[in-house]
């Protein structure tokens, strides 16, 4: 890739305290070949920018239908507004329209420079805590040029700052061994030991993610693993057991974070009109989620929740 | 590689809790009800009454020995430190000397107000009103103000572009020099009044006055001798009637302290503490000056402290409950306000701003033991009494630091974070000498003083916002419609945006003008007719001068004007600068008759100016730039000023609860801020309008210049989930240290709790940047459902 090309993000937040050491700003990358079901940042999948229509925002005033060149925005017959996804085409109008800011498009195109100008402003706090910049998604590893561009860059101008990717693993094992060189830390999902459940739960198995991560562990890179928590579908002792198993036999890794599943994506499901497919699940509870750590430290690794 | 107890949320050390006593004394101060108290307003009088006709000098001292002379003395159950401001805690005396009318109009509604309500008893009432209110009238300082202050400074007052806080409280803010006291006794100073006496030019003019004030001092220091000596007795009364042999013990020994201090120099740490109460007490009885601050107390007292755990008289855990007992003292004093000023400065607290950390005189690292002793009290009291602030250099060790943060997570909001260097920096501008300026400490709520030399007096608050109505309205008030301030132009036929800002740049220095003149005329009343002789003994030079410290006798000499909402004038200015003139997409005619109506059926264009103009506090430059223009302004027409005694004026950037008062006599301004609601506070970016994290918000906050101010406030939320483990304490250091190496003055931290959730939930405008992050999860709160927000509601509760 060469520079000036662009990536698709949908976010970047300084004073990230939880995706790596020390004071951090992540980028979130558009995108991710998996649709897990309790995925908590819906509008993190697709790989193409989308608008949003936020009915508590809303004063009803019309300027979005006047400014849409493609008609993608149409009255709803409860009084709210329809977004056509397919006629959309992101161009913002609607959103620099709007003057209650009910409209929003997540993602849009970015340079690296433009990327790399954001992060810079939080380099004095990185500094202070040892922090740096951290990739994460979406699945960074769906914009794989990209994100080596992203990190190679920042890794030059920062003077080595540490780096870290969190990631799927769904990819292609070049696209980790390319990166490898300019990523101090990966935060690796395993979300479920099991090819067939972990397909039934996300849309694709799990055998090139747990290959990857061998791969990756036998390279000798720091790994940290995360693992989300749902009761009754990965929470099980058989599957936590099968998941430690397969950790230990990284054998690099001492780290594991547990991710409590929540239900507080829910509401953006609807904002983007998509179905929400663990309706009613309950929130981990608190036993569930200690015993969880409890069995995972008994077999020797530090566990944090939450990460 | 860190263990993984380092990222565990902890529970707090089981051994910070404190002992019964300490916790029986929090509760006595929760459940007693605040309450107004007559005797000594009845002291008061009766001395007025009697010393009709002498020179004022020893009238004051007269009726503060008589005050120390009649006090009514109660030592509670338990207490190891004794002394009380009233009969109960939380218990207000009366001031009627400088200001009893607003008392004598609110007595019956004081109980009921809104805003900090006092008990008042029928016989206070009585007594108040048959002995007290009639003597007074004309007599108050704050009649001798009304009298004096010209038509158009008090329009200006009562419409809110300036307030002036010298009418129902004395000056302050007061940093005494309480090691004075505490190294040479009351003996020690009247062997200094004394020698001043000895040294007086006897054919001077000004001999007889000069004179009378060395005598006024050495009056109230032989009453403050006999106010120690009738605690000593009270308490060998009630340990005679004490059947338990160890609190009879106690009682015998306070007694004992009692009969030492304050008269004689203190040995050790209890007589030292207890010194400095009856201290602060006197102080507090003497005037209701605004703010009196304890200062730097771990310097201070931490001799004392070294020398009983050496002498082994007393454990560190003795020590530790004797500082949980003063907390608690701490705690009990109050001051019944009128009901403008409560609202300017809304609470029970009063501004006992008791700091920790620092620098030494020669520019070391100044944390100690007590250092972290203070920090103990905070969590074991989680009293909002005395105001806790952490003055962190870049010389101080990292370990105080994280335990600063480590308590902030209790989420009292305290300590506050100080940066010494920039307030050392400022204080050697502002003409202190390098030592005294690493002696300083922070007073109030966030103005630097050094410690027993100074006289700053930050006279009350100038509203930047109002003064951009004007400006936007030809001088004229656009609530009343009466006209303020000087006639710069119709609105409409400024052509380009600077225009907007020449007008501005008019009102603002006419009007602080007019606050100079008041504070001029403040300050003459007060040094003719309010010596303070009891202040005076304890402030450099003021004896060695012969000078009472209102009349300027102090070492240094500043004046200070506080300016409210840099924020909302700098939106403002961005959303007339962004839609008037660069995208053009409103008319200034339609801006203005929008803010006449107070935008009543303009919501679209309110919401436009709100959601579509660049704010200050997200690392805007454009944005960023208008608020140091404010700044810069405002400081340029302040600091060419000098008051009646000779003292620079500087600015400070502090509003207190100002912002929420001045706000109401606000019209509506250019910011989407509809007439009547809060201001921006202190540096802080307008409510909500910070949406880019706290780092931007404080890269924004430190692009003014903090040393040129005496003080500047930045208040910031933090979700518990951001402060778990340990390790998070490291990452909210590195925030504070980022912030400070930046040039930043101030920061305090607000744990976004249930309060601020709820509060979210009632007022969505003003919290639309609260974010919540839960692991891989974000999103605003004002965004979620109701039952999702009840969910986040209940795992704050359980700091998830």
């Amino acid at each position: 890739m060469t520079r000036g090309a662009t990536g698709l993000v949908f976010d970047i937040r300084g004073f990230s305290l939880h995706d790596g050491p020390g004071l951090r700003t992540t980028v979130f990358l558009k995108g991710c070949p998996l649709r897990c079901r309790w995925c908590c940042n819906p509008e993190s999948q697709r790989a193409h920018p989308e608008a949003v229509w936020i009915a508590e925002r809303c004063i009803g005033c019309n300027r979005c239908l006047e400014v849409c060149a493609a008609r993608a925005i149409a009255p709803a017959a409860d009084g709210g507004r329809r977004i056509d996804p397919g006629r959309c085409d992101a161009c913002g109008r609607c959103v620099e329209a709007c003057p209650g800011e009910a409209l929003q498009i997540f993602g849009r195109r970015m340079t690296v420079e433009a990327v790399l100008a954001q992060v810079a402003r939080d380099a004095l706090y990185a500094e202070h805590s040892g922090g740096g910049l951290t990739l994460s998604g979406g699945e960074p590893l769906a914009q794989p040029e990209f994100a080596l561009e992203l990190l190679r860059r920042y890794r030059r101008e920062e003077k080595g700052a540490h780096t870290a990717v969190e990631t799927s693993g769904e990819a292609d094992w070049e696209v980790l061994e390319a990166l490898l060189p300019e990523v101090d830390l990966f935060l690796y999902d395993l979300k479920h030991p099991d090819p067939a459940a972990h397909r039934r739960l996300t849309g694709r198995g799990n055998e090139r993610i747990l290959e990857n991560a061998r791969r990756l562990a036998d390279a000798g890179a720091e790994l940290v693993i995360r693992m989300p928590l749902i009761e009754g579908e990965n929470d099980d002792p058989r599957a936590l057991g099968a998941a430690a198993d397969f950790v230990a036999s990284l054998r690099v890794v001492r780290r594991i974070d547990l991710l409590p599943y929540h239900r507080l994506g829910e509401p953006k499901y609807r904002r983007l009109g998509r179905r929400y497919r663990l309706e009613g699940k309950p929130a981990a509870s608190p036993g569930r989620v200690e015993a969880a750590r409890a069995f995972l430290a008994g077999c020797g690794f530090e566990v944090r929740i939450g990460g | 590689m860190k263990t993984a107890a380092a990222d565990t949320p902890r529970p707090e050390n089981p051994a910070h809790h404190p002992t019964p006593r300490v916790v029986r004394g929090i509760e006595r101060n929760r459940n007693t009800r605040p309450e107004v108290h007559a005797h000594r307003a009845v002291s008061v009088t009766r001395s007025f009454r009697e010393t009709e006709g002498e020179p004022i000098a020893l009238r004051r001292a007269k009726m503060l020995a008589r005050v120390l002379d009649e006090h009514p003395v109660v030592i509670q159950e338990g207490e190891l430190i004794v002394g009380m401001k009233a009969l109960t805690p939380r218990g207000s005396p009366v001031y009627p000397e400088i200001n009893c009318s607003w008392l004598e109009r609110d007595l019956d509604r004081l109980a009921t107000r809104k805003d900090t309500p006092f008990h008042v008893s029928e016989e206070t009432k009585h007594i108040l009103r048959t002995e007290v209110f009639p003597f007074w009238k004309g007599r108050q300082i704050a009649d001798r103000i009304e009298e004096a202050v010209p038509e158009e400074i008090r329009r200006a007052d009562e419409r809110g572009v300036i307030y002036n806080y010298f009418r129902s409280r004395s000056i302050g803010h007061i940093q005494a020099g309480y090691e004075k006291v505490l190294r040479l006794g009351m003996r020690g100073i009247l062997a200094e009044v004394e020698a001043a006496e000895a040294r007086l030019d006897r054919g001077a003019p000004d001999f007889a006055g000069r004179s009378r004030f060395l005598e006024s001092v050495a009056r109230v220091c032989e009453a403050v001798v006999r106010f120690a000596a009738r605690h000593a007795a009270e308490a060998r009364r009630i340990a005679r009637g004490t059947p338990d042999p160890l609190r009879r013990a106690e009682l015998e020994r306070i007694a004992a302290i009692l009969d030492r201090v304050p008269e004689h120099p203190a040995r050790g740490f209890h007589e030292a503490l207890q010194s400095f109460w009856i201290t602060h007490l006197v102080l507090n009885l003497e005037t209701p000056g605004h703010a009196f601050g304890p200062g730097r107390f771990d310097q201070y007292l931490h001799p004392f402290y070294r020398e009983s755990l050496e002498r082994g008289e007393l454990t560190a855990d003795e020590a530790q409950e004797l500082i949980d007992c003063l907390w608690v003292k701490f705690d009990e004093i109050t001051l019944a306000k009128d009901s403008g000023e409560s609202q300017t400065s809304s609470s029970y607290p009063d501004f006992q701003n008791l700091n920790i950390g620092g620098l030494t005189r020669t520019g070391r690292d100044a944390v100690n033991e007590l250092s972290y002793a203070c920090l103990n009290a905070l969590e074991h009291t989680r009293l909002p009494q005395p105001g806790l602030s952490a003055q962190i250099a870049s010389a101080t060790a990292p370990k105080f630091l994280l335990r600063c943060c480590e308590v902030l997570r209790l989420g009292t909001g305290m300590p506050a974070m100080f940066n010494a260097d920039v307030l050392v920096l400022g204080m050697v501008n502002r003409g202190k000498s390098l030592e005294d300026a690493r002696a300083s400490s922070l007073n109030g709520c966030v103005a630097g003083f050094c410690d027993g030399k100074d006289r700053m007096a930050s006279s009350g608050y100038f509203n930047l916002a109002k003064a951009l109505e004007l400006a936007l309205n030809d001088g004229v008030d656009r609530l009343t419609g009466e006209r303020l301030g000087p006639a710069t132009g119709n609105p409409r036929d400024f052509s380009r945006f600077e225009d907007v800002l020449a007008a501005f740049r008019t009102q603002v220095e006419h009007f602080v003008a007019l606050k100079v003149r008041y504070d001029d005329l403040v300050r003459t009343i007060y040094a003719e007719h309010c010596p303070v002789p009891f202040t005076s003994a304890l402030i450099e030079d003021c004896v060695a001068a012969a000078t009472d410290w209102h009349a300027g006798g102090s070492r240094y000499k500043i004046a200070t004007i506080s300016g409210v909402a840099v924020g909302t004038v700098a939106d403002a200015l961005s959303a007339i600068r962004t839609h008037v003139f660069e995208r053009q997409t409103v008319s200034m005619e339609r801006l203005i008759a929008a803010l006449d109506r107070n935008w009543e059926g303009d919501e679209a264009l309110r919401l436009a100016l709100v959601n579509q103009t660049p704010h200050y506090g997200n690392d805007d430059e454009a944005a960023d730039a208008l608020a140091v223009a404010v700044q810069e302004m405002f400081c340029t027409a302040v600091e060419r000023h000098t008051d009646c005694q000779g003292a620079r004026y500087w600015v400070d950037l502090l509003p207190t609860t100002s912002h929420i008062a001045l706000g109401e006599l606000t019209g509506a301004t250019p910011d989407g801020r509809r007439a009547g609601a809060w201001l921006s506070e202190g540096v802080s970016p307008v409510q909500g309008h910070d949406r880019r994290g706290p780092t931007a918000a404080m890269r924004s906050v430190a692009k003014l210049d903090h040393a040129r101010t005496n003080g500047t406030l930045l208040n910031l939320k933090i979700s518990p989930q951001a402060l778990r483990t340990d390790r998070d304490l490291h990452k909210l250091a590195a925030l504070i240290r980022g912030y400070f190496s930046q040039g930043g003055h101030h920061v305090q931290f607000n744990i976004v709790d249930r309060e601020i959730l709820l509060e979210a939930m009632d007022h969505p405008e003003r919290h639309r940047n609260l974010l919540i992050r839960v692991a891989g999860y974000s999103d605003y709160f004002t965004l979620l459902s109701r039952d999702i927000q009840l969910e986040i509601l209940s795992r704050a509760e359980h700091g998830l």
